[in-house]
């Protein structure tokens, strides 16, 4: 399990000085995830490699966010007192991106299917 | 004398996971699968912090170390991408183009309706990476100026809304293409969407999972060039 956690922290540690040491426009974790697909897609990394840790991780992703949850309390002056009105906002902009992603996949995979995976 | 007796970094650890695992207790038992850990977990450590008169700062030691694997996690959804990276190829451009549209009318809508609400502009820009999973959305966060703490709170809200409200817009649009659903869920609704997808199906759920990391990286480009119209 170290060594697999080796893996993904080293993979960590390079993104992080690709960041920093070339300014580059994207978080570090997230640029260290696309290196990550992509040694794995090459078969420079092996799946079993790193899939045990992987799924430690990502199976209890939430308790990582807890501490910078608590943070809240430090910050929730900020909203104003629209705290209830950005909800709001929020609701309504995550239904149309539902509404939108599942109304272009299905415009476009019918398209693709012309007509003869119909039901 | 609290403050003396807790002002180092196992008490913020311990207390962070004692909070988790009650959080995951209370989950199981009242089968409310969108009360998430996170969310009575983060209650709890409040709750504590406040009756004994703890300071952030002494619960923070600990509470970093816990915060450290994040960026681990987030480089980790790399896996469910990989995994489903076949089913992907063969809807590359749908998958794409679904998940670039979503992604894009959930921000011009919130953007739209900030401006007409007055919402300040700190709490704006901590809004935009809201579609994508918090580990993601962080990242964004703190890369455009955002104050993550809210951008992590507004991610979890999404992330419920997303899991009650997707089975009916699904019935509205007549949708019964497994991976439809299960890109819609991740990349609206990230974690809870996928927790949503994976009742539905194991297709559903298998795309949710790749649709997360996908979406994230998408948003992160979108953000890169709306910033630059907006605040150039």
């Amino acid at each position: 399990m170290i060594k697999q956690l080796s893996i993904i922290v080293s993979i960590l540690a390079i993104s992080y000085m690709i960041e920093i040491g070339l300014d580059f426009p994207m978080p570090a974790s997230i640029m260290g995830m696309i290196l990550l697909v992509i040694l794995l897609v090459t078969k420079i990394i092996k799946l079993e490699q790193v899939e045990n840790i992987s799924d430690l991780l990502l199976k209890d992703v939430t308790l990582f966010l807890i501490p910078l949850s608590i943070g809240i309390i430090e910050k929730v002056h900020l909203f104003e007192g629209k705290f209830l009105i950005t909800v709001f906002i929020l609701i309504i902009s995550t239904i149309i991106s539902i509404f939108m992603t599942a109304l272009i996949m299905k415009l476009m995979l019918g398209i693709k299917a012309g007509g003869k995976n119909d039901k | 004398m609290i403050n003396e007796l807790v002002g180092n970094i196992p008490f913020g650890v311990a207390l962070t996971l004692v909070a988790y695992e009650i959080g995951k207790y209370i989950q199981s038992k009242t089968g409310i699968k969108i009360l998430s850990p996170l969310i009575t977990g983060t209650i709890l450590v409040i709750g504590v912090l406040l009756i004994f008169d703890i300071e952030y700062n002494n619960y923070k030691q600990g509470g970093d170390i816990i915060s450290f694997f994040i960026a681990p996690a987030t480089v980790s959804f790399a896996i469910p991408l990989y995994k489903n990276i076949k089913l992907i190829k063969e809807n590359l451009f749908p998958i794409l183009i679904g998940i670039l549209g979503g992604l894009i009318s959930g921000l011009l809508v919130t953007l739209g309706l900030c401006r007409v609400f007055g919402i300040n502009e700190i709490v704006t820009i901590s809004m935009l990476p809201k579609s994508v999973t918090s580990a993601i959305g962080l990242a964004i966060s703190e890369m455009i100026g955002g104050v993550s703490e809210i951008t992590l709170v507004l991610i979890s809200i999404q992330g419920v809304t997303g899991y009650v409200v997707a089975e009916i817009i699904f019935k509205i649009l007549k949708i019964d293409n497994p991976v439809i659903k299960g890109i819609a869920l991740g990349t609206n609704s990230h974690v809870s969407g996928t927790a949503k997808a994976m009742e539905l199906g194991e297709t559903e759920g298998a795309m949710s999972s790749a649709a997360i990391p996908i979406a994230g990286v998408i948003m992160v480009f979108i953000i890169f060039v709306l910033e630059k119209i907006l605040f150039n």
